[in-house]
């Protein structure tokens, strides 16, 4: 006998499997969403992260960007640079002049739109201490005052161009006017005199020596000093080293015979180079010059003395030169 | 009627499974929430300070000088300076200290009053012109940083904040691991601490403020 099909059937079963499903189905949801939550957290972090070395690069960059213009703004006032970092992205930077010696890089790095996040940093910055724009090697010499160049005495011009970016220079001296110009029967000139404008690297010793202070491979001393032959004092020893270095003397400076120095010297007052003595580079003097010596100009010497020392380049001002805020 | 039982017993389980699942799952995400603002916090707060603004690390305790906003001085008066205040909150006047940064080194001053001036200089964006009164005159060349005395404490598995003799308030839930979660060391570069997670030690350095662009 065929049963007929009842079309009022009983149960639960089907129900319940649904229910099963449904709260299966809010388990995975419920995983998936702290999934992505924690993945969104994670990429957050990770942009903020980005945009505060973005900000920070971007205010090491800029520091290349220094120029006459910046080091010459008064007081007060603002310059602003657009920096390329990471080859993408743009970090606008303002460089603001607190004080005569003392300037804030302010970066700021932001997401492309719609996006509103943003980093910033702040760093303190001492200008470079030579001025943009000056050149340390436009000449052997250069003299505020008299020059006197003795029988013995040389102002040599280099043999190449290299390292020479002033172009080939081809003056053995440069003075200012009315100083005398005294040359000495039998003293080697490779070039004629010129005159020393403004400004210039002996304009700028107090700068020089404010900021150079503490730098590697720059020796400062306060007042007249006398470099000898085989002398044992330190500041003879390193300032001889292999490196061409950065000599700056506040007072009047002797060179005796078979000294032999590298790199740019510059002095408050006189030079005396004495007869065997030698300088490789430039020498900048504030007051006379009395070279019985010989004065060779090295371009490249002078040109790896100032880049060694940092010389041309804005530095941090002190340990806390990045502001938290 | 067998099946629906045994559907039904296997509906009650699932929930119960559930129950307990979600239970460990909120757990874990206080615990990981915990470790992460930890991580935040203290990185952010190193990141502000050198190495001379820690005054004492132990194991559950970091004494520092905190960092709270920095203020460039934009005029002065007989008296007072008028600053452009950038920071965390605004300051106040004796539970905050002021150190002295200039190129030649610090000094710290005691902030003896504050309160805003609008009109005496030219504010960028972020900064407020603000009065204040210090007790004696500033150097040249000379950028201020405020600063209050607090410590942060890992303890009670929270990280905790105190100012001065202030009680510990909590920064995060109570999800940090009792047991492992500690300062470890510091050096002039960073500080470096422990946190117990789930199934062991992580363990975390917090980098001191970068030192300037080389020469």
């Amino acid at each position: 006998m065929i049963r007929p099909l009842r079309a009022d059937r009983q149960g639960a079963a089907l129900v319940l499997a649904l229910l099963i499903l449904v709260i299966l189905d809010c388990i995975v949801i419920g995983a998936l969403h702290l999934s992505l939550q924690e993945h969104r957290i994670g990429a957050s972090r990770s942009m903020l992260l980005r945009l505060r070395l973005d900000a920070e690069s971007g205010a090491r960059l800029a520091l290349g960007e220094w120029s006459a213009r910046i080091d010459t703004m008064p007081t007060g006032s603002h310059y602003r640079i657009a920096v390329l970092v990471d080859g993408t992205a743009t970090a606008v930077v303002h460089i603001e002049r607190l004080d005569d010696l003392l300037f804030l890089v302010h970066s700021a790095a932001a997401e492309p739109e719609p996006r509103a996040g943003r980093a910033s940093a702040r760093l303190l910055i001492t200008p470079p201490p030579l001025p943009p724009g000056i050149d340390p090697a436009g000449a052997p010499l250069a003299a505020a005052g008299a020059v006197h160049v003795g029988s013995t005495g040389a102002l040599r011009l280099p043999a190449t161009t290299d390292c020479n970016a002033a172009g080939n220079t081809t003056y053995a001296a440069l003075v200012t006017h009315p100083f005398p110009w005294i040359i000495d029967a039998g003293a080697r000139l490779d070039g004629a005199q010129g005159t020393l404008t403004q400004p210039s690297v002996i304009a700028a010793y107090d700068r020089i020596a404010r900021l150079a202070r503490g730098r590697t491979h720059v020796t400062i001393v306060d007042g007249d000093t006398t470099i000898q032959a085989g002398a044992e004092a330190s500041v003879e020893r390193v300032a001889r080293g292999p490196v061409p270095y950065v000599l700056l003397v506040g007072g009047s400076l002797r060179l005796e015979a078979g000294v032999v120095l590298s790199g740019l010297i510059l002095t408050r007052g006189a030079v005396t180079l004495d007869a065997g003595a030698s300088v490789d580079g430039a020498v900048h003097a504030g007051g006379n010059a009395i070279i019985a010596g010989t004065i060779e100009l090295n371009p490249c010497a002078v040109a790896r003395a100032v880049d060694t020392a940092g010389l041309d380049r804005p530095s941090p001002a002190g340990a806390r030169a990045w502001l938290p805020f | 009627m067998t099946l629906t039982c045994l559907l039904l017993a296997i509906v009650v389980g699932v929930c119960i499974a559930q129950l307990r699942l979600a239970r460990a799952t909120a757990e874990r995400a206080v615990r990981t929430d915990a470790a992460r603002t930890t991580t935040i916090v203290l990185a952010g707060e190193a990141r502000r300070m050198t190495r001379e603004d820690v005054r004492a690390l132990t194991g559950d305790s970091m004494s520092i000088r905190a960092f709270r906003g920095s203020a460039l001085p934009c005029s002065t008066r007989s008296d007072g300076v008028f600053v452009r205040y950038t920071g965390d909150r605004l300051p106040e006047p004796g539970k905050d200290s002021v150190l002295i940064v200039t190129t030649a080194g610090s000094s710290t001053l005691t902030l003896l009053e504050s309160r805003a001036a609008p009109a005496a200089c030219t504010a960028l964006a972020g900064e407020s012109i603000m009065e204040w009164r210090l007790g004696e005159s500033l150097p040249p060349a000379s950028v201020m940083m405020i600063f209050e005395s607090g410590s942060y404490h890992l303890s009670g598995r929270a990280l905790r904040y105190r100012i001065g003799a202030a009680g510990r308030q909590p920064l995060t839930s109570e999800g940090l691991g009792d047991r492992g979660s500690r300062f470890t060391s510091i050096d002039h570069h960073a500080i470096r601490f422990d946190i117990a997670v789930d199934h062991g030690i992580a363990r975390y350095t917090a980098y001191f403020a970068p030192p300037g662009p080389p020469q």
